[in-house]
């Protein structure tokens, strides 16, 4: 192990050679300590940006994709993302899964903004789109489950007459 | 070959982010301000499958074009486009990485100017984006709210009472307004306070990224500061804390000017600036990063009265041009990383020494 040629005191670990045509004319050999102020070697490493909540939640998605798949986690029944997807992927599939992962979403929601709640404009009325397609109906059909579970029939009967709609419009395509 | 004279158009266009002009122009580049939007029923762009995500662009682009919208848009379909010309319109801000690189149907439509582009099937359904030439929050704000509320006309975004307008990713929700202005802080990185700068920035919610956005580093000693936050607040309260933040670092950094401009430090930072120059002015090969620490010290100069020449407008000009993407589609073609050093440095001689 070589010593410092700079302070004499700690040993080597970085060499710095000065070639010329192919050969050595210089050559010095430095501490960390003496790097760093010779300006060779970065003096800090870069500040950690993660906050430790994020840093859970890294670690919550390691042990969860690690192991098997929980059959019982929720899913979006609009676009069948499931709650590990949207952890590792910090992406929502749909507009529904706000409400299918709403429970794993508040504390997000409050680390990022500080708030779980919208404050600002709101869109007004504008016709609907066209329909996408097999997703819409499967959605809507999801819904008219739903509503006659929960016996609201007023709600699955406007839901039927759209899967009707529907229906036709796809037909006719 | 090396040494060629490079053609360039006498009409060529920076676009309207790098004009070099407006507020606090000694600081500040530009303003952005984009709204993030999805259509009501239809699946986030990343979920979608790609027939479905072609049929959402179809009635998107219709939407864009139909007579009556206050911005006359063209529309690029970016699947269509090469290689070259995604990357240059990358480099040129009108459309993000996550465009240029993704492989579902997808498009842009912007504006003549180059101030307006909305991209569509992005991580969002819809982005829309406005600039501005230097700080200028207010102006970006009105005609993107503009642009958005007609579109709110004419398409339903999903939205809801509890988390606004939602978008892919839950750091967007809420407003789904990102507010960004673009700064040149050579000051605060030559004087070495650049760290506890961005770190003050980011105290007060600010995200702090490089010239490219996330993940992009702040070569040429540029710096985009906007909003963190999205829900919970009005768009009043976010534009004035983004412009309240603004405000700060460009009071710090001339403070920071004016100080490496006298006493002791001045004739280091006048060698530093002169040597730039010289470099800009003789180099042969210039690598992307060395051209623009350069272009940032000559920069500094010209904006503190030190230099009369280069003006900035060619400043801007060389800055955009020696992006590879620009760089290789001025030459004609892909070339070598060694063949656009050489380029590079070519192109940069010739618009220095034409002024």
């Amino acid at each position: 192990m070589q010593y410092c040629t700079a302070c004499n005191k700690a040993h080597a670990t970085v060499h710095v050679l000065d070639l010329q045509d192919g050969s050595i004319v210089e050559q010095k050999h430095l501490c960390a300590s003496c790097a760093e102020n010779a300006g060779l070697i970065a003096q800090k490493v870069p500040p950690l940006t993660l906050h430790h909540a994020e840093m859970l939640d890294l670690i919550g998605n390691i042990k969860l994709t690690g192991g098997s798949r929980r059959t019982d986690e929720p899913t979006c029944p609009a676009c069948e993302l499931s709650a590990t997807e949207f952890r590792s992927r910090g992406r929502m599939g749909c507009a529904r899964c706000y409400e299918v992962f709403k429970p794993s979403l508040l504390p997000l929601l409050e680390r990022v903004h500080d708030a779980t709640s919208h404050r600002g404009r709101a869109p007004g009325r504008a016709p609907p789109p066209p329909p996408p397609g097999d997703h819409r109906l499967r959605d809507l059909r999801q819904r008219l489950d739903d509503a006659v579970d929960a016996e609201d029939y007023e709600e699955a009967a406007k839901l039927r007459d759209e899967i009707r709609e529907l229906g036709d419009a796809g037909a006719q395509q | 070959m090396s040494g060629d004279r490079i053609p360039i158009p006498g009409d060529y266009s920076v676009g309207e982010w790098l004009r070099g002009e407006g507020d606090d122009a000694d600081v500040a580049v530009c303003t952005r301000v984009r709204f993030a939007r999805n259509v009501q029923d239809y699946r986030f762009s990343t979920s979608m499958p790609n027939e479905e995500a072609a049929k959402l662009t179809e009635f998107l682009v219709a939407q864009l074009t139909q007579p009556g919208l206050r911005e006359e848009l063209r529309v690029r379909q970016v699947s269509e486009l090469a290689e070259l010309e995604r990357r240059e319109l990358l480099e040129r801000h009108l459309i993000s990485r996550e465009l240029a690189t993704a492989e579902r149907p997808r498009a842009v439509a912007v504006n003549d100017r180059e101030s307006v582009s909305v991209m569509v099937n992005e991580e969002d359904h819809i982005r829309t984006q406005v600039f501005a030439c230097g700080h200028d929050i207010p102006e970006a704000y009105r005609r993107a709210e503009a642009l958005d509320e007609q579109l709110m006309e004419r398409v339903q975004f999903a939205f809801n009472e509890e988390f606004g307008f939602l978008t892919a990713c839950p750091t967007n929700a809420g407003t789904g307004l990102r507010v960004s202005v673009m700064l040149h802080l050579p000051g605060l990185v030559w004087a070495e306070e650049i760290e506890k700068a961005t770190t003050a920035a980011q105290k007060t919610n600010m995200a702090v990224r490089g010239l490219y956005g996330e993940g992009s580093r702040a070569t040429g000693d540029f710096y985009q500061v906007s909003n963190q936050i999205t829900l919970g607040r009005t768009e009043d309260q976010i534009t004035g804390d983004v412009s309240s933040a603004v405000r700060s670092l460009v009071a710090w950094e001339r403070k920071i000017r004016g100080a490496l401009l006298s006493g002791e430090p001045r004739s280091r930072t006048l060698d530093r600036i002169y040597r730039a120059l010289g470099t800009l002015e003789r180099a042969h090969v210039l690598a992307t990063e060395e051209a623009l620490g350069c272009l940032s010290a000559v920069r500094f100069g010209v904006r503190q009265g030190l230099l009369a020449a280069p003006s900035i407008a060619k400043l801007n000009l060389a800055l955009l041009l020696s992006q590879p993407a620009h760089l290789q589609r001025l030459c004609g073609g892909p070339l070598s990383a060694a063949e656009r050093d050489e380029r590079r440095a070519t192109l940069i001689r010739q618009l220095v020494a034409d002024d």
